[in-house]
């Protein structure tokens, strides 16, 4: 697990840096899209005629390359939305904006009965195409524990390593941008079917389905002077049965979120209600789960123009519980409060 | 097979090439105007024999606090220049990079046979070439020397877990605090080990829970040498009041003003200085790829940390430089020389050869390069108003200097304390406000009247071209009855309050005073060199800024060069006469397809002449070549405005 674990961390630094490295080969392109945009609006427009254009006469005539002479270099001293995942957790504050991308770092915490609980950072980066369209990329690294109380030996194990990442396309409808639609896309990033000691652990401790997924969330945003309310719902394809005979239901979500305005500060709650359409199988047999949940949340967002933390946690009720009970039948599944989380989100928005 | 003597560990002038090699990079004039306050601080703390604890110097910060922390640096440059003079100061700088590269060099493992030693070499010296311009005389340097030596310390104790490589640490954290507001990178270096070593003994190598609290006692003992200043508090809180700074933000005013600050890859848009770094990032991302089976988490850290910096603020590249490239070398000498056996005998015969054939390029560039550059005992050109500090050295001390904040610490140097710039580049010393205020008296010149009445300054000194942003603040000065203009080269500028000088004010009209100054500057710079043709561009654009069109014209006419003739269209653009602007910038279409100056040009002409669809056309041209081209964007932004 270590080794796998570290080799997602270079990996994912890697994608960083190469990221990077194309970052200004894709920024000029997108320069050229939004010049191209500019001037097809100016073409398309009736110029007033005998408007006196404001001079922008340049007296800047030489073009500086690289490998300059030290008294030709510019350097030196002096003037010269989110659509987050995790835990029922969003961010709905002021958030950052006017960057030239958005990254979003988001830890989760879930605990489970028994000590057993999940860990999860979610990286997120996105960046508006334009107005109208925001693109982005999820990269979750997951870290699942699990401690087994057999009748005769104990056992603790853990999987972690990659989760499933996703790509998002986000169009923004309305006058004023106040309604998203986001279209996810997951893929079969994360391992399948790891286990112990020849078993393979159950479809839920997973990284991932080894399966595509998608799903559609739609988000209206309403903008008062004390603060802010967001009313959504989402759809999700959890990427069906695999080849092991694993399957995971699609769930579908309704949600509201308030949220008040103090300062730089935004308090939030929120209240998600999800409902599972089946109940998710290991290994071809059905699991226990409650087919209903309930989970308010609370947020506290801290943000500026180009920095934005949040906290949050969040605590589900469950109901309706269908499916059979494990074999060994330790812990059938109750109505009842559910595994709850807390989170911690940084977002940055820089250049 | 054994491999080419250049790629084996155990050459004998590894060492000399990469240390002479090192510091041959530096060889260029001082280009930073804070290397004179620096100086003039250790010439006061000399004088005084005492530390500065208070601003002495500059006319909107005096008497407020100020928090030295350079102080030990400021001392010995001090002596060094006293000594040696300029020149004295840019060879301690190359010995002190020399010095630093070799104790890169010698943090690595040093096995038979391996290739990573001239892998380094080669790749040290490409990044250093590549960053030249960041290899300035100021403390960055020390700094440099400081992260070699924590490096080599650490690298040591993660090989051979002997707490003895890192007892000197917290010792050296204290000079370094007292040295450069960089010195918080110790700890920050120290803590990339102690986490990597604590994230690889929770997770199952639990023989590293020694290193890990050996590693905790140095970042304890390191964070304890960081407090250890005579500024106190103050002086640990100045890291991060530096690094908030860089944050980009559009309310930042230091972000995106302060041409260091700037991120490299928003100074990409304008200028190619940083085109290396996008190649840096995609080798180093290689080199994680192909060492991600033996990563070590402590580099990991240290490779995200320092490329955070890097991409935040342009004077960081060099700092990732330094050390992510043995890192780099690390994890590819393995995999390259893996490689390469596997296609024997020719495969290392090839990358002995494509090694070698790097370091001779990056070599011969470096030593070019070192040629081109001006006299070492000056400071480089156009970046010090060294000619109207000599003036006002003798002209009546009546009232205070505004200038340029670049060009504030050299005045200093040579003025204070008879005479003192309004302001320099400590702008720790300065609000934010404070600082937006001081520019927008560039970008706003009107508002100089009102600023003058309340300061009283007597002089004006201001650069014309490096930054090209005070031509509007040096065009409203020569209108205005309340100054003269009393000297110019063409890169400088020198007004005096009309009261109190007696000379006659220049007159950039008169054809005599063109000629005297031409002269002048031919004399300087001698009348062949790239750095008297820029000097020639500079004293033509002064004369455009202050519509002085005929001199202009006189000044360019001689030179026959792209630049030259671009900026004679744009001369008699503004002049008026579109139908001669518009054939030069034709012509020089001509030759180049993609020239965009005289595509913006032209798109002007054109839509001044209400020709929207043509003016568009040239337009698209001009941002298909250039999408962030300033102009033609201003052009565009304008004509949406309008539309």
């Amino acid at each position: 697990m270590k080794k796998t674990f570290g080799r997602a961390a270079a990996w994912l630094v890697a994608s960083a840096l190469g990221a990077a490295a194309v970052y200004p080969l894709v920024e000029g392109q997108l320069a050229r899209t939004r010049n191209a945009a500019g001037l097809a609006r100016v073409q398309n427009s009736a110029h007033r005629s005998g408007e006196e254009l404001t001079p922008a006469l340049s007296l800047r005539v030489q073009r500086l390359e690289g490998l300059l002479a030290s008294w030709e270099t510019i350097g030196g001293c002096g003037a010269g939305t989110s659509t987050g995942a995790g835990g029922g957790i969003k961010w709905i504050g002021h958030s950052t904006s006017g960057g030239l991308f958005q990254l979003q770092e988001l830890g989760t915490y879930t605990r489970i009965n028994g000590g057993d609980y999940i860990l999860s950072l979610n990286n997120q980066v996105s960046k508006d195409l334009s107005e109208k369209w925001n693109f982005g990329v999820s990269v979750p690294l997951v870290y699942k524990y699990y401690h087994t109380p057999f009748p005769v030996i104990t056992s603790d194990f853990s999987n972690s390593g990659l989760g499933d990442m996703s790509v998002f396309l986000v169009r923004r409808l309305g006058e004023i941008n106040d309604t998203t639609v986001t279209a996810t896309l997951g893929l079969p990033t994360g391992t399948d079917y790891v286990g112990s000691k020849g078993t393979p652990f159950s479809q839920e401790k997973q990284l991932g389905i080894g399966r595509l997924t998608g799903g559609v969330i739609v988000d209206h945003t309403l903008d008062e002077i004390w603060g802010t309310i967001v009313l959504g719902g989402s759809f999700s394809y959890r990427g069906g049965e695999n080849k092991y005979g694993n399957y995971r239901g699609p769930v579908g979500n309704l949600y509201a979120y308030s949220g008040y305005f103090v300062g730089p500060f935004v308090p939030a709650l929120g209240l998600t209600l999800n409902r599972f359409f089946g109940v998710d199988r290991n290994l071809g047999s059905d699991q226990q789960e409650n087919v209903f949940t309930v989970a308010g949340t609370f947020s506290l967002e801290w943000s500026t123009d180009w920095l934005a933390i949040l906290g949050a946690v969040s605590l589900p009720y469950g109901w309706d519980v269908q499916g059979k009970q494990d074999q060994g039948g330790a812990n059938p599944l109750h109505p009842g409060l559910q595994p709850w989380s807390v989170g911690l989100g940084v977002t940055v928005s820089p250049f | 097979m054994r491999a080419p003597a250049l790629l084996q560990s155990r050459v004998p002038w590894l060492e000399a090439v990469l240390c002479l090699g090192a510091a041959s990079m530096g060889l260029a004039p001082s280009a930073d105007g804070d290397i004179w306050w620096h100086l003039a601080a250790g010439r006061e703390m000399v004088a005084r024999k005492a530390l500065l604890f208070t601003d002495p110097f500059s006319v909107g910060a005096q008497g407020r606090p100020w928090v030295d922390v350079h102080w030990l640096f400021q001392l010995a440059v001090y002596a060094i220049h006293h000594r040696f003079g300029l020149a004295g100061l840019v060879y301690a700088k190359c010995a002190v990079v020399g010095l630093g590269s070799l104790v890169l060099l010698s943090a690595l493992p040093n096995k038979p046979g391996s290739w990573l030693r001239p892998l380094f070499v080669t790749l040290l010296l490409g990044a250093l070439f590549a960053a030249r311009s960041l290899l300035l005389v100021r403390p960055v340097i020390i700094t440099l020397l400081f992260l070699a030596l924590f490096f080599r310390a650490l690298e040591r104790f993660q090989r051979d877990g002997q707490a003895r490589h890192l007892w000197p640490l917290p010792l050296a954290q204290v000079v370094w605090a007292n040295a450069q507001g960089l010195s918080a990178l110790g700890v920050a270096v120290v803590a990339a080990y102690a986490a990597g070593a604590g994230l690889s003994a929770a997770w199952g190598n639990r023989d590293l829970w020694r290193s890990f609290r050996a590693l905790s006692l140095t970042l304890g003992g390191c964070s304890l040498g960081l407090c250890l200043t005579p500024f106190g508090l103050s002086g640990l809180a100045l890291p991060a009041r530096l690094a908030e700074r860089l944050v980009p933000s559009a309310h930042n005013v230091y972000a995106y003003t302060i041409a260091e600050n700037v991120p490299p890859f928003v100074l990409e848009r304008w200028s190619g200085e940083f085109w290396h770094l996008k190649w840096f990032f995609a080798a180093l991302a290689l080199a994680l790829v192909c060492g991600a089976r033996r990563l070590r988490a402590s580099h990991l850290l240290l490779v995200v940390e320092f490329s955070v910096l890097a991409v935040l603020s342009n004077r960081n590249v060099l700092l990732l430089y330094w050390v992510a490239t043995p890192i780099a070398a690390l994890y590819l000498a393995p995999v390259l020389q893996a490689w390469s056996r596997r296609y024997r005998p020719f495969g290392p015969r090839v990358a002995f050869a494509l090694n070698a054939g790097a370091l001779v390029a990056v070599l011969g560039g470096s030593s070019v390069a070192a040629a081109q550059e001006p006299a070492l005992n000056e400071p480089s050109p156009f970046r010090e108003p060294t000619e109207s500090a000599r003036r006002l050295a003798v002209l009546p001390a009546s009232g205070d200097v505004f200038s340029a904040d670049h060009q504030g610490g050299y005045l200093i140097w040579q003025l204070y304390p008879r005479l003192r710039p309004f302001i320099d580049t400590r702008l720790v010393l300065r609000s934010a406000q404070e600082y937006a205020d001081y520019l927008q008296l560039a970008d706003q010149p009107q508002r100089f009247a009102a600023f003058q009445a309340k300061r009283h300054f007597g002089y004006v000194v201001l650069p014309v071209a490096y930054p090209d942003r005070y031509l509007s603040l040096i065009a409203t000065l020569y209108k205005s009855p309340d100054w003269k203009l009393i000297y110019t080269d063409g890169t400088e500028v020198l007004f005096a309050r009309r009261d109190i000088a007696t000379e006659p004010a220049w007159d950039l009209g008169d054809p005599a005073v063109s000629a005297r100054i031409l002269a002048d500057a031919q004399r300087r710079l001698g009348g062949t060199s790239k750095v008297w043709t820029a000097a020639r561009l500079h004293l033509a654009t002064l004369f455009v800024a202050t519509r002085q069109f005929g001199e202009a014209e006189r000044t360019l006419a001689p030179m026959h060069l792209p630049e030259a003739d671009a900026l004679s269209a744009r001369c008699r653009l503004a002049a008026g006469d579109t139908e001669a602007a518009s054939r030069i910038s034709e012509r020089l279409l001509q030759n180049n397809r993609d020239d965009v100056s005289s595509l913006n040009l032209l798109a002007q002409v054109a839509l001044r002449q209400g020709n929207l669809s043509k003016g568009v056309h040239l337009l698209e041209r001009a941002l298909k070549v250039d999408p962030f081209d300033g102009e033609a964007s201003a052009i565009l932004a304008n004509l949406e405005q309008t539309r």
